[in-house]
């Protein structure tokens, strides 16, 4: 039962990853376009979006390869988490305000911010809080603990 | 450095975040500012010139309405179901993009301008169509931010099916 709990969360925590890196690559491949896609939620001061379209798909491409291989997970799950939130909280105040632009999550092309978006970022956000509260740390390449061995 | 404290980690992850997204921005060929400078201005009529400076320029409600009484050709970046609701008269609207460019094409004459409008203020979609344009090689856009809500607003004429 242990086992298969195991790799559950190992699958979970290969799934965020996944997304993370596979949403960054649209990302840093385009920096421009996503910087207009963040001025779209008009919340960035001082013309900063360019800032965090520079930074931000990097940030994702880390944490999202680190997840998949193993590597600071509870580091990377951290920042997953703390971004999901973040983009759900832009998500909400956009649909309070009642803009229709694309969400710039560069999953899919073109989609709206909407209910769906939260739904789907709330759902990752679980996957989260369970990788980040595992028992045991099976399938981490680094750091090793005397856990990773069991 | 201790590698297992998770705060650790998470400055770990931005340390080597930030050194690759400076180094990359610094290297590439389509490398960005750190601060978004915004649209150029057309701030009167006087500025409106077919040899000005090419790319994509923002303008006023007053201007737009001039434009318009110029017969000027007016892009709608709304989706096809709200042009069908009502749009500015003469303009276009395609769900398509080669379509529209297409259509573009058939109807201005050497680089002549033409000017890109969506809902209001908060859309994105005529900033986002405005740089799709400009990528396929129109130079002379110029953007009307206040869009639709603006234009009605203003009580100008609108097109009804």
């Amino acid at each position: 039962m242990n086992y298969l709990k195991n790799y559950s969360i190992v699958i979970l925590r290969i799934i965020v990853g996944s997304i993370f890196l596979w949403t960054s690559l649209t990302k840093i491949i385009d920096p421009s376009k996503f910087a207009r896609e963040i001025s779209n939620y008009h919340v960035m001061p001082f013309g900063l979006e360019n800032t965090v379209a520079i930074f931000l798909p990097w940030l994702e491409f880390f944490i999202g390869s680190a997840l998949i291989l193993g590597i600071m997970v509870d580091g990377s799950i951290i920042i997953c988490s703390a971004l999901l939130i973040m983009f759900n909280l832009l998500v909400a105040q956009a649909m309070i305000r009642g803009f229709n632009i694309e969400c710039g999550c560069g999953l899919k092309e073109g989609q709206l911010v909407g209910s769906q978006k939260l739904i789907e970022n709330f759902t990752f956000l679980g996957f989260c809080v369970l990788v980040y509260f595992r028992q045991n740390k099976f399938l981490e390449i680094f750091p090793k603990t005397e856990l990773s061995d069991k | 450095m201790n590698y297992s404290n998770s705060i650790h980690q998470v400055g770990i992850f931005i340390f080597i975040s930030l050194i690759f997204s400076i180094s990359t921005n610094f290297f590439r060929s389509d490398s960005i500012d750190y601060i978004s400078k915004g649209f150029d201005k057309v701030e009167s009529l006087d500025d409106l010139n077919l040899n000005s400076e090419e790319g994509i320029k923002e303008v006023s409600f007053e201007i737009a309405q001039n434009l318009f009484e110029k017969e000027t050709l007016f892009i709608d970046a709304r989706a096809k179901e709200y042009y069908l609701d009502g749009h500015i008269p003469g303009a276009i609207c395609f769900d398509d993009f080669d379509s529209l460019s297409n259509e573009i094409d058939n109807r201005i004459q050497n680089n002549e301008f033409f000017v890109v409008y969506c809902s209001d203020d908060d859309c994105g979609s005529s900033e986002e169509l405005s740089y799709q344009l400009l990528d396929e090689g129109f130079t002379n856009i110029y953007l009307f931010k206040g869009g639709w809500k603006q234009w009605t607003d203003n009580s100008m004429p609108i097109q009804q099916p």
